[in-house]
């Protein structure tokens, strides 16, 4: 468990890191911009400014998340919360599902069943259409 | 400080107000119904939510060897023949190949226990006996896109008196590579059987959510910043557009083929292991003499190039061929580069091989 814990804690440094890097690196031209140091030219020169501050901040952001959303904390942490939340909807289903049928009502897995029913029968009609189809083809009739 | 001073950064604030309200309004709060999918077409076959799509040929007589489109079960198939002028479709209808498309449908609840051995067996099965019928051809070209293409080579492996040729599309072959998905869907981390017995298909936000998350940065921001600086150039807004409509519909996977698809190929890799097996056949690769194309987005990152890259050598043909284009795994078959510098050459591949 310890040791689990530090490989954590040494993946939220990194992260930090990044992160930190990152933002000194966007908020240094941030502070270059004219209209921070008060020096407000034309708006184009603004403009600039804002573009480069977004591209900048636009890929080390970018590079910060895909590392994180690739790294093995993250995986085992969405992992966890989907089993959880799978756990949570299967109890509550199955509460309702036996809720409804103790008061006689149609559940919906009845419904899912009558509509698989009726999926079958139409493959049915097609594998008999298939045959038919066959029979009408000169030559090509087989036998099963 | 003249007034003019003080006017123009008012009007320019009031410009960038302006284009930023459209833009918002156009990507997010009210975007107009666009057409996706409409090159015009036949269905000729159903079963339950299947639809087979043919396309009306546009030459007087198209190649007497059909072409089957098999796509994702992720997602709609219209990526394929997105508008006019970014469509697949369009390219090999324009150099005379008989186009059918496979439409899988919208699964619903009931539809959770299909599973691949129905994918492949049944429904590949029972459109190729279609098209063959209407098209008079003993054998017929797939091509394979995606999970799509993983089925087409599963099929033509299992079928091959059926497949004159093969050609697949980002196809995921060997799941063993690095990949986000493939750390994502490892057994430490992902429980497949609990997630399945619980939701019965794979639910289409879940699926969403996963591909925003793989590039959170540009499909969550810079996408919609991309758009806000282009929101005066009418094409760029249209194909905008026409991609968000197709993101967006997105429709569930069927529980069980979710399943195997989790556990049989991230898992355990069973295809390159030479260990799957389809209604207890077992699917072996060199059983695929056919010529054979395998295209790859080098900048893919859902399926990365190295997992569709080993595939030829996996297989008998001896006429095969593998491209890796420069571009990312949707832009293959959209990007206006793919459309022009790809798919051409794909055609005429297919038309030398369909005589």
């Amino acid at each position: 468990m310890s040791n689990e814990s530090s490989d954590h804690s040494e993946q939220y440094k990194k992260f930090y890191e990044t992160w930190e890097k990152t933002m000194t690196e966007a908020m240094d031209i941030w502070r270059s911009n004219p209209l921070f140091n008060g020096e407000a030219h034309g708006g184009s020169d603004n403009a600039a400014h804002y573009k480069k501050f977004y591209e900048t901040w636009e890929k080390s952001s970018s590079e910060i998340m895909e590392k994180w959303v690739n790294s093995p904390l993250f995986a085992a942490n969405i992992g966890k919360a989907v089993e959880k939340s799978s756990e949570l909807k299967k109890y509550f289903d199955d509460a309702v599902e036996k809720t409804l049928k103790n008061m006689r009502f149609p559940t919906k897995s009845d419904v899912d069943r009558l509509h698989a029913s009726i999926n079958n029968l139409e493959e049915k009609i097609n594998d008999l259409t298939d045959k038919i189809e066959d029979l009408n083809q000169p030559g090509k009739a087989t036998k099963k | 400080m003249s007034l003019n001073n003080i006017n123009t950064p008012i009007r320019e604030a009031e410009k960038t107000m302006n284009k930023f309200t459209k833009a918002i309004e156009l990507a997010i709060i009210d975007p107009p119904d666009v057409q996706i999918g409409t090159t015009p077409h036949e269905v000729v076959f159903t079963e339950n939510k299947l639809r087979l799509l043919h396309y009306s040929p546009v030459v007087k007589d198209p190649e007497a060897v059909p072409l089957i489109l098999i796509f994702a079960l992720i997602n709609r198939p219209s990526i394929l023949d997105l508008k006019p002028g970014r469509s697949v479709v369009e390219v090999l209808l324009n150099k005379g190949i008989d186009v059918y498309l496979i439409d899988w449908g919208a699964p619903g609840d009931e539809d959770n226990h299909l599973d691949l051995n129905h994918y492949v067996n049944r429904y590949i099965k029972q459109v190729i006996k279609k098209v063959k019928r209407i098209s008079g051809s003993e054998k017929v070209s797939i091509l394979g896109y995606c999970m799509g293409g993983t089925m087409s080579a599963i099929y033509t492996a299992l079928h091959p008196e059926d497949v004159k040729n093969l050609i697949l599309l980002t196809a995921g072959i060997d799941y063993k590579v690095e990949g986000t998905l493939s750390l994502w869907g490892d057994k430490e981390n992902f429980d497949v059987d609990k997630f399945i017995d619980a939701f019965g298909n794979a639910p289409p936000e879940f699926l969403q959510s996963g591909f925003l998350f793989l590039k959170p940065v540009q499909n969550m921001i810079s996408k919609y910043v991309n758009f806000y600086e282009n929101i005066d150039n009418e094409a760029f807004v249209d194909n905008f557009l026409a991609m968000e409509k197709w993101l967006n519909d997105n429709i569930a996977v069927p529980g069980e083929v979710f399943r195997e698809f989790i556990k049989y190929f991230y898992q355990e890799n069973r295809l390159v292991e030479n260990k799957l097996r389809i209604n207890g056949e077992l699917v072996e690769l060199k059983n695929i003499k056919c010529p054979a194309m395998n295209l790859i987005a080098e900048h893919d990152h859902l399926v990365p190039p190295d997992s569709s890259i080993g595939f030829n050598d996996l297989i008998s043909s001896k006429d095969k061929e593998t491209i890796v284009f420069p571009s990312g795994h949707i832009g293959l078959s959209v990007s206006s580069k793919s459309l022009k510098g790809l798919w051409p050459e794909v055609a005429d591949w297919l038309i030398k091989r369909s005589k």
